[in-house]
């Protein structure tokens, strides 16, 4: 009989909801490393080399980052598996796809790369998560400050970023699923210096992509509200950032795109609509590699794709929030 | 040749002699006997505890005279009681199945209220009016696209090409109970 009662009681606990933590506010203090982490990448330039690693799957990447009158560049080079360069004048980026010879183009509408992975300002992030002060620990021969974001809830995940505490570069940060760490970015060799070579931003391909194919990933950024749809109450945290109409490639039109974050993950919604002579679009769940889970639905004839690196709760959530908009705003090209 | 044995004994011939003298035990019981005894005496001198004497008359008599017995022996009161924990076992897997069963399909057709939050409200659960969720296969190909732009071809998160890696959740129950 104890073998029933244990089953009915993980049965009983799988069936839980999602719950609030009861944790204090966050101290200035660690508030204040977060600062620095957000605002180091505009005050350095380094060149290094970092890791990414999720799955038990690793991937290297090379990049420099230089800031001077003309703004912020960046190259970042893939260095396993596929060719991938990308170059990023601010917020322009370009996308260097040398097997399939194309470059994609896109503007940068949130901050991804790493280290470059907090936003400013983000006064909300102490509603989301709680924020303290870890142990002081070496990374890649620096000495840093480990600061912990805790979720208040089970919507989003945890991250443990380890602060060089002389330049308040993030030189690690692991993603935390509970105590499991689901991806994790790391430099494995970092020179922090102000005369890193601007020839070094040069991608090889820049001039012999001259033929390559073009894509513009964006056809128009929005003003608020213009789409025909909206998220509406998405989950404790979760703002809209963004939205834009999109070319993907193999779609006929522009894919509706809205994008939210809680100030460190971010979640895209896409929504098109369903073509007839396709195949109906298959609903349900799925996970890509790391932290990455994703949502897709019908509605109204349309396919709502959820895509973000949360929790599946959060997709799902903010997937079922999705609706249409009953007055249409105008399009601002 | 009782002296070519002793010597094959010790492993003092040569490979053509050692043939020969094996050939002769083979064909003369005699000389078979010998390196019976020898063996035996061999055993006693180096006082092995496990003395080279040939067995397998008596054990092939003894097979002879008793019948063959092909179901173990198990005492009756024994019997009962293991019958009864199979039973008693039985019983518990099937409503563990049948439970865990009953408690899938609830997930699937009736999902488990999930709290949604309001926008400027941290923590005030309302329960949502989620539609019913179904899990299928779906090819990676699709979602290349949404995953470059998502990961704005950020390292890690974008697209790999034709390899990407995706796959179907089958386990979201147990990744709602964290």
């Amino acid at each position: 009989m104890r073998v029933i009662q244990i089953t009915l009681l993980l049965l009983f606990v799988s069936v839980l909801p999602a719950t609030a933590k009861d944790l204090p506010d966050s101290s200035k203090e660690a508030l204040g490393w977060l600062k620095k982490v957000a605002e180091a990448p505009r005050n350095h330039n380094y060149q290094g080399t970092f890791i990414y690693y999720a799955d038990e799957h690793m991937e290297t990447s090379s990049v420099v980052h230089i800031v001077d009158d003309m703004g912020e560049r960046e190259k970042i080079e893939i260095m396993d598996g596929l060719q991938r360069i990308v170059v990023r004048n601010n917020d322009e980026m370009k996308c260097y796809l040398p097997e399939s010879k194309m470059v994609v183009t896109e503007r940068r509408w949130f901050r991804k790369f790493f280290p470059d992975i907090l936003p400013r300002p983000y006064d909300d992030l102490n509603g989301s998560y709680f924020v303290k002060k870890g142990k002081q620990e070496r990374v890649s021969g620096y000495d840093c400050q480990v600061i912990i974001l805790e979720p208040r809830d089970n919507l989003r995940y945890g991250q443990k970023i380890w602060v060089d505490i002389k330049t308040g570069l993030a030189l690690k940060i692991a993603v935390l699923d509970g105590d499991e760490v689901i991806e994790q970015f790391a430099f494995a060799q970092l020179n922090v210096a102000e005369d890193v070579s601007s020839e070094l931003l040069k991608s090889k391909y820049s001039e012999i992509s001259v033929d390559w194919k073009m894509i513009n990933l964006i056809s128009s950024i929005l003003e608020n509200g213009a789409l025909d749809w909206q998220v509406k109450n998405p989950p404790a945290g979760f703002k809209k950032v963004i939205e834009m109409k999109r070319h993907l490639t193999g779609k006929p039109g522009p894919v509706d795109h809205i994008a939210l974050s809680d100030d460190i993950a971010t979640v895209s919604v896409f929504i098109e609509p369903i073509l007839e002579d396709l195949p109906p679009p298959i609903t349900g769940f799925y996970s890509s590699r790391g932290a990455i889970n994703i949502y897709v639905l019908t509605l109204d004839d349309h396919k709502i794709t959820t895509v973000g690196e949360v929790p599946l709760e959060t997709v799902k959530l903010i997937g079922d929030a999705v609706s249409r908009r009953e007055v249409r705003a105008t399009t601002k090209h | 040749m009782k002296n070519k044995v002793s010597e094959l004994m010790d492993g003092e011939l040569v490979a053509e002699e050692a043939k020969d003298v094996v050939k002769q035990l083979k064909k003369r019981n005699d000389l078979y006997d010998d390196w019976e005894t020898y063996h035996l005496i061999g055993d006693s001198l180096r006082q092995s505890s496990r003395l080279s004497t040939d067995i397998s008359k008596q054990v092939s008599e003894q097979l002879k005279s008793e019948p063959a017995i092909l179901i173990p022996a198990v005492p009756a009161k024994e019997d009962e009681a293991h019958k009864r924990k199979n039973y008693v076992l039985s019983i518990a897997a099937s409503i563990v199945v049948v439970l865990a069963g009953w408690l899938g399909l609830q997930t699937l057709q009736e999902p488990s209220p999930i709290m949604v939050v309001e926008n400027t409200m941290p923590v005030t659960p309302v329960v949502s009016t989620a539609s019913p969720t179904h899990l299928h296969s779906l090819t990676p190909a699709e979602f290349n696209d949404y995953l470059f732009v998502h990961g704005e071809f950020s390292p890690g998160t974008a697209t790999r090409g034709p390899s990407i890696y995706l796959h179907q959740v089958t386990d979201h129950q147990d990744r709602y109970s964290r």
